[in-house]
């Protein structure tokens, strides 16, 4: 077991040779409420102010092993993702392109649900610029849509009566006409 | 990074039926307020507005004064257009917003690989851009209703039948003039002498009435006005320049706090009565208006907080032949442009401490051929807006059309509205939810909704579909059509 101060280890402790490879960068161990164990670098932990104020605030060693009971893994899986591009972009000089490419790739196959579940998930880990982005996808997702579409999308009730109803829309009918409901 | 990675039951797009998907994730309506309010705010206002009749949890948030307080600080100005001809009465507003960031969209997104980026094709941007739909109320909408033609449409119509009505009104008595805009709020004159008439919220669909104005005698000469805010006041303010006394009348102003139940008569106004006052604008508590004398153009200022008109430093051009100049607002400046035969510059106001002084922020030459082989068209210019991306959009008056320039990349589009037949007119607007019973002094003031009574009807021409699209300005396209009549 090494405890010279030079040497970052990671969490899982490895003997003989190989322990003279030095890890440069330290781990923090998080578990999701699935019961799934991360290992995320320290730099792209850091981005998620949840884990940030736990373990900095009161200084608790980077051995413990954080619970997230509200995260499940292939949430945890996609916020890693986005941090790691995130950290990684920030020293780029020009990144535009690939940013916007990462962005579309990364929403590309997540359905409406998990992408509202993936936005509960920012914002409970803290994390504002992923929460920022996921509203905007959500938000293009419903763009120029009509009603139906829109409570389709959401799973969303109509809990209006007909009445009710015409006298919402009677506030700005014109708002309704030459929508584009194609799903694309 | 170690990071155990089992195969993960992707939840896929909408459409495949996976009853594991089903249970998965929140509906929306239980997301925590603010995130809802993220996500409307990002959309365009009349998909905010669409959102309102989905449910009622929406329903309150959007209608609740916090979110319309949201909205406006990071809402942007936009052009408005609306058709506008001496023989048509339009209630119909058009508001011009961008659909996306002018993003790049990306081509191929089937083989989309996650590690390949450098090899991805974009789209050459395209350039979309959404017409929402907006109304004015009708001026002397009981006269429209009680006319004897129009009582009997509206009978008939009770015999199920669901296409509206079309109804025929005459422009004089029925149409207002858009004055300006400020903050969200439109100001409206009757259209022959241009008195202020109205003040209204064309995205909530409130409007009230002013009071009526102190009476003068026997003046027929235009009358000049326009709305503004007071940051100390904290009120909405209209202003109205208008002449009295006979036989030389001097040109006096008043003022209207938007609530009180009068016109506060201010003094005398540094213009004579023979200077037509064109382009009113509002910016950061002033009102604007231009003019232009045998020699010179200037630029009319009243300040809204201290009641007073002010002078400007001289614009650094004279008044020539062939100089068209217009007045409007560009990032948080008063804008003047001048397009004069191969150049385009756009001037604009900068303070410098209690100094003001212009500087030419933008200069363009017409004649340059780009890579687009752009042609610029002639005629009068009116700036709108920056774009998220650092280019131009502006309205040219003789084509009816917004032109896109992008003064780094020198990238330009041209877009033709299309669909109506008409001149077009364009003001800057800043869409805002915000409620006219906010923002009144008093609650004395009775608001309307412009959606009550006249909505059952139509208007000739108003289902007509406007749409922007992208051309090739041609010298050979209809420049020089003639924009006859309308058509139903």
């Amino acid at each position: 077991m090494s405890t010279s101060t030079d040497n970052n280890a990671s969490i899982t402790q490895e003997s003989g040779p190989s322990a003279a490879v030095q890890d440069i960068q330290k781990k923090i161990v998080v578990r999701t409420a699935d019961g799934e164990v991360f290992n995320l670098k320290e730099e792209v932990a850091m981005e998620i102010d949840i884990i940030k104020t736990f373990f900095q605030e009161d200084s608790i060693s980077y051995e413990t092993v954080m619970p997230l009971p509200n995260v499940e893994g292939w949430e945890m899986v996609k916020v890693i993702e986005y941090c790691t591009k995130h950290v990684e972009l920030k020293h780029k000089v020009d990144g535009y392109k690939e940013r916007k490419a990462f962005q579309a790739l990364f929403v590309q196959n997540l359905s409406t649900k998990s992408l509202l579940a993936l936005t509960n998930t920012a914002n409970y880990l803290e994390v504002k610029y992923l929460l920022d982005f996921l509203c905007q996808a959500v938000s293009e997702q419903i763009k120029n849509k009509d009603v139906d579409y829109v409570r389709e999308l959401f799973g969303v009730e109509n809990d209006f009566n007909d009445e009710e109803y015409e006298q919402v829309k009677a506030e700005a009918p014109w708002a309704h006409e030459n929508l584009n409901n194609d799903l694309h | 990074m170690k990071r155990k990675r089992k195969s993960i039951a992707y939840p896929t797009k909408v459409g495949n039926k996976d009853e594991h998907i089903e249970q998965m994730g929140p509906v929306i309506t239980d997301l925590p307020k603010f995130i809802c309010q993220i996500i409307l705010l990002k959309l365009p206002t009349c998909s905010i507005l669409i959102c309102k009749c989905v449910c009622k949890t929406w329903r309150v948030l959007i209608s609740d004064p916090e979110f319309a307080k949201m909205h406006f600080a990071q809402a942007e100005a936009y052009p408005m257009v609306r058709p506008w001809g001496p023989t048509r009465v339009s209630r119909t507003l058009y508001l011009v917003e961008p659909e996306d960031d002018f993003s790049l969209a990306i081509k191929d997104k089937d083989y989309l690989s996650d590690c390949d980026y450098g090899s991805l094709k974009f789209d050459k941007c395209h350039f979309r851009m959404n017409l929402a739909k907006y109304k004015l109320p009708l001026r002397d909408a009981e006269k429209v209703m009680n006319n004897d033609d129009n009582v009997n449409l509206m009978r008939n119509r009770k015999h199920g039948t669901k296409r509206m009505p079309c109804i025929k009104i005459r422009p004089n008595d029925h149409k207002y003039n858009v004055v300006n805009s400020c903050n969200g709020f439109l100001c409206l004159s009757e259209p022959i002498f241009n008195d202020p008439v109205v003040v209204c919220n064309p995205v909530t669909g409130e409007f009230m009435h002013l009071p009526e104005a102190s009476k003068q005698e026997n003046q027929k000469v235009t009358i000049h006005c326009g709305i503004g805010f007071s940051p100390k006041a904290n009120r909405y303010k209209v202003v109205r320049i208008f002449d009295h006394g006979s036989p030389h009348p001097i040109t006096m102003a008043e003022v209207h706090t938007l609530g009180s139940s009068s016109w506060k008569l201010i003094g005398s106004c540094p213009c004579s009565s023979y200077n037509q006052l064109a382009f009113p604008t509002y910016i950061e508590g002033a009102l604007y208006w231009f003019y232009y004398d045998p020699l010179k153009y200037v630029i009319l200022s009243f300040d809204l907080d201290s009641e007073n008109f002010q002078s400007l430093p001289p614009l650094p051009f004279q008044r020539e032949q062939y100089r068209n100049v217009s007045m409007g607002v560009l990032g948080n400046c008063l804008c003047v442009c001048d397009a004069h035969g191969i150049h385009i510059n756009l001037w604009v106001l900068k303070n410098h401490g209690a100094k003001r002084s212009w500087r030419r922020k933008i200069s363009i030459e017409t004649d340059h051929s780009g890579f687009d082989g752009e042609r610029w068209p002639s005629g009068l210019y009116k700036p709108m807006k920056y774009c998220k991306d650092g280019g131009l959009l502006m309205f040219n008056y003789r084509t009816n059309a917004l032109i896109y320039h992008h003064p780094k990349t020198h990238r330009f589009i041209y877009l033709k509205l299309r669909g109506i037949k008409s001149k077009f007119s364009a003001i800057s607007h800043v869409p805002s939810f915000i409620s006219l019973k906010d923002i009144l002094v008093g609650d004395d003031v009775n608001i309307l909704n412009i959606n009550s009574r006249c909505a059952q009807m139509k208007l000739l021409g108003e289902t007509r579909a406007l749409f922007l699209e992208e051309e090739i300005a041609d010298l050979a396209s209809d420049f020089f059509t003639s924009e006859s009549s309308d058509e139903d």
